[in-house]
């Protein structure tokens, strides 16, 4: 991951203050705030000092420092609102901890003014727009977080019998999986599941048995985990599905688990909060920490429990809100005037964690945890215990030992093609090719699949051989396979394999069918395709080469008159196809193909146009305009030229004439502009453009002098490379600072000769631009504070308002 | 002295017949080179049976997407299209098989 600023840059944003306690915290005895910066960046660059310090963490700093891992930067606010996440350390003392170290960098953004410790523990409007971010060498070496400092009293209850796990989550997965793949639902815009198929696909899942909830939960993991994807606007499964059901229970589990708490969905949410998730989903933007705050830490509380023993659901309902009461937005206005709408009582805090949070938690506990068979639990539920699976998922134990899956009993083939499943012996890896490679006819504990040529296809969509589907048959089958079955499918597979596609080849073309033979001979593992083309596993050194990376491929040659060719060792295997769409193509014994444009050979009844198209898609430089003109002229589309007269009105340089094409007062009188320098006047339009010109201050003269530039080569291509030379906006990331500090930095520029990268907001731009400029001098005596130096972008000496400059680099690497 | 001059011209001589062989030697390699050219990352549709690529050349959906015939079953077609092209032979009722 790629730091958007050095850590000089985000020094330089903090007070003097903030430095000075930085120092206090490494020990540096330094007392001038420009040595400290630099003595606090040499000691956060050196990966010695910070594995060093890093030993010395406390296991929340640990924690927090964890958060940020996988992103670039977090906004503070952000950070300090998973406070449950540090543990019993309160989150701002943590967070200031980590920063003090340099550890958590503020970030020089715009929109912030200079940063202090304080601003985390104040929590107001002074976080707003600050943004952290993890120092690069502490994401090399931090050590994994460890489990939250809370612990929970066992059930005081005596033993219950446990309830064996059932895998529940695994066949509603599964059932997703098939429902998915025999629907096909339509994705939206927006990435959700078309209204219509939605209800289908929710009868379907009734019809298996699965509850709603269950099917909502297995399709938000089953996107996450990447075994569905939205292709060509339908859900499809993916072959990650196969990989997932191929693998052990307690990784299945894991996958899910993991998947679950991934998850940006706000599924749960929608189940439990149906009139307030609006306001909530308001409060919890995409990619934040806040949105999967609830699910996390409900993850890593039950990772503080301890294995093999039984603990009470309602005491985890009470350990979560000991941890962080407001982990739904308890505290908010909103939900305030929500609950209290018929009671005025405070009490409404109380009623709506009984009402609500508790609920959502018992549902994590026993449907989430519960049916992914990470947790048993008691026979009425009241009580559970965390597994060795349940250790492995929450990744806190090893994986328990694998089950033997092989089960030969599970399956029987009948000669007349329907395959009996006991799904109660069947593993997921097997129901799952069955489900792709066959029709469902009837479900249940004994389902039945029916083989069809349909079905067959489909299953050899997915990557899996028909030869693997019928070993997994013989594998779990209780009698020999139906030879009658076999021999249909092995055809049906034949046929399928009528046509291939061969991606990325090394194909060479011979010039005649003589070299190829040769050239053949010389490589035996070439493969030859016709008379003269050889299939090669390594391309020999030497010869042309036609490159397919990109889909345009420009070969065409314009030769003298309205004349196009194809150089044969330039030419793809697309041209002469192409060309032949436009007219008539020639081959010359050389091998190149020539396609003359005459009014006999073009094809009529294509527009013209489009054959001006295909040309300019083909040829090497712009096409020149007399094949425009000829197939124009062909085709019956052009008119008579006429003549006018006309007053012009020649400025002395392109700009004025530029000007006045934009002022609308004066460009009401325009009829168009004549190269670079001269405008046409609509007729009798010039008493009204004179008075126009008149008021703005400028007098027209007349000259009747005959007025010749020369070639457009000499004068025009100057004006239009230094207009070109305007580069667009620039999305660069730049530091931004403080007026104050912004001087510094600028100061310190001109005595070290740096080259410095501005984005400034130029009076007569709409939008700010990114330029380098090499500055000479800053006045901070006159009325604007400004800087002046040469402007990389402008090519000449410009004047830059400080005000006006709202982010800045120093090139170290770049001197003037 | 007559002698060591003719001696020293017939060895200039011969050096120049080398230099001279190579130049001669070096462009009929260069000629040869351009008798072959490597088509670099094309795609390739492969089918058992003629009829199939002639049902293929005439699909006016797939046209777009194909370059000149290779063989009698085989024809090149755009790397670029090959999730258009796999599409529309699936439409057709084929089932193509794509590998690397």
């Amino acid at each position: 991951m790629t730091p958007l600023y050095s850590v000089k840059e985000c020094l330089r944003g903090y007070t003097a203050d903030a430095l000075g306690q930085m120092c206090e915290r490494w020990n540096l005895a330094i007392s001038n705030p420009a040595n400290r910066l630099k003595a606090i960046e040499k000691v956060l660059n050196d990966p010695l000092h910070v594995e060093k310090a890093l030993s010395e963490l406390t296991p929340a700093e640990r924690r927090v420092a964890s958060l940020l891992l996988n992103k670039t930067q977090v906004p503070a606010s952000d950070i300090l609102s998973v406070p449950g996440l540090a543990g019993q350390t309160p989150i701002s003392s943590v967070v200031q901890s980590l920063a003090t170290w340099g550890f958590v960098l503020a970030l020089p953004e715009e929109g912030h003014s200079t940063f202090s410790f304080g601003q985390l523990s104040r929590q107001d409007n002074t976080l707003n727009g600050l943004s952290l971010s993890l120092l690069d060498l502490v994401r090399r070496a931090i050590q994994p977080e460890p489990t939250l400092d809370f612990a929970l009293p066992s059930a005081s209850e005596e033993s219950p019998e446990p309830v064996t796990p059932q895998d529940a989550a695994t066949d509603s997965f599964l059932e997703t999986l098939r429902i998915v793949e025999t629907l096909g639902p339509r994705v939206t815009a927006t990435g959700e599941i078309h209204k219509s198929d939605a209800t289908r696909a929710k009868e379907l899942a009734t019809e298996a048995g699965i509850a709603p909830d269950a099917f909502a939960l297995a399709l938000m993991t089953g996107r996450q985990l990447g075994c569905m994807e939205p292709k060509a606007g339908r859900l499809m499964v993916t072959q990650q599905a196969d990989l997932w059901s191929d693998q052990e229970m307690a990784q299945r589990s894991r996958d899910l688990f993991e998947a679950y708490i991934a998850s940006e969905e706000l599924f749960d949410i929608h189940l439990f909060f149906p009139q307030l998730v609006a306001a909530i989903e308001e409060h919890l933007p995409a990619d934040s920490l806040r949105r999967t705050y609830h699910k996390v830490l409900l993850a890593r509380l039950v990772a503080c429990l301890r294995a093999d023993t039984w603990y009470s659901v309602d005491s985890f309902v009470d350990f979560v809100h000991r941890a962080d009461p407001n982990f739904l937005f308890l505290e908010e206005r909103w939900r305030a005037i929500a609950s209290n709408t018929h009671d005025p009582t405070p009490a409404w805090r109380d009623r709506t964690w009984q009402a609500h949070e508790k609920r959502l938690i018992h549902w994590f506990v026993l449907s989430v945890l519960g049916k992914l068979g990470m947790v048993d639990v008691s026979a009425e539920g009241r009580l559970f215990r965390l597994n060795p699976v349940g250790l492995f998922a929450l990744g806190v134990g090893d994986a328990p030992p694998a089950l033997q899956q092989d089960n030969a009993d599970a399956l029987v083939v009948q000669p007349d093609f329907e395959v009996i499943a006991y799904f109660d012996q069947c593993p997921p890896g097997v129901r799952r090719k069955l489900d792709t490679f066959c029709e469902r006819v009837r479900g249940g504990v004994v389902s039945t699949y029916r083989l069809t040529k349909d079905s067959v296809y489909r299953g050899l969509k997915t990557g899996v051989t028909l030869g693997e589907f019928i070993g997994m048959l013989r594998r779990h089958s209780r009698r020999a396979l139906p030879e009658n079955v076999i021999d249909q499918v092995t055809t049906w597979e034949k046929k399928a394999a009528s046509v291939a596609i061969y991606t990325g080849c090394t194909l060479v073309e011979c010039l005649d069918a003589g070299d190829a033979a040769q050239l053949a001979e010389a490589n035996p593992d070439a493969r030859r395709f016709g008379d003269r083309f050889i299939l090669l596993p390594v391309a020999p050194e030497g010869a042309p080469r036609v490159s397919y990376a990109q889909a345009e491929h420009r070969c065409l040659v314009q030769d003298e008159g309205l004349t196009l060719r194809a150089p044969w060792e330039a030419s793809s295997l697309f041209v002469r196809r192409r060309l032949e769409e436009i007219g008539k193509v020639q081959s010359l014994p050389n091998g190149d193909a020539v396609l003359t444009l005459s009014r006999e050979s073009i094809r009529n009844d294509v527009d013209w146009g489009l054959h001006a198209a295909a040309l300019e898609g083909l040829v090497e430089k712009p096409l020149a305009a007399r094949y425009r003109t000829a197939l124009r002229t062909w085709s019956g589309d052009t008119n008579p030229p006429t003549v006018h007269t006309a007053t012009l009105v020649r400025f002395d340089d392109a700009e004025t004439c530029s000007s006045v094409m934009e002022m609308p007062e004066l460009a009401k009188h325009v009829e168009g502009r004549l190269g670079l320098l001269t405008v046409v006047l609509k007729p009798s339009a010039l008493a009204g453009f004179k008075k126009s010109l008149k008021s703005l201050g400028l007098n027209i003269d007349r000259n009747g002098t005959v007025l010749d530039d020369g070639s457009p080569d000499d004068w025009a291509v100057q004006t239009v490379a230094a207009e070109k030379k305007i580069e667009p906006e620039d999305d660069t990331p730049l530091p931004s600072y403080s007026p104050q500090i912004m001087r510094e930095i600028v100061h310190d520029a001109i005595q070290r000769r740096r080259t410095l990268m501005l984005r400034y907001q130029s009076t007569w731009s709409p939008k700010p631009s990114v330029r380098r400029v090499n500055p000479v001098t800053l006045d901070t005596v006159g009325p604007v504070p400004s800087l002046s130096g040469y402007c990389h972008r402008l090519g000449g000496a410009r004047v830059f308002k400080l005000a006006q400059i709202s982010g800045i680099r120093v090139l170290e690497e770049e001197r003037f | 002295m007559a002698q060591s001059a003719r001696g020293l011209s017939f060895l200039l001589f011969w050096q120049f017949g080398i230099v001279l062989g190579r130049i001669i030697d070096g462009r009929t390699a260069v000629c040869c080179m351009k008798r072959y050219k490597v088509h670099e990352g094309i795609a390739i549709i492969e089918v058992t049976d003629p009829l199939i690529l002639m049902e293929i050349e005439s699909d006016q959906g797939l046209q777009p997407f194909l370059g000149d015939r290779l063989s009698s079953t085989c024809i090149a077609v755009q790397p670029q299209a090959i999730q258009e092209v796999t599409r529309r032979l699936q439409s057709l009722g084929h089932l193509p098989r794509i590998r690397e």
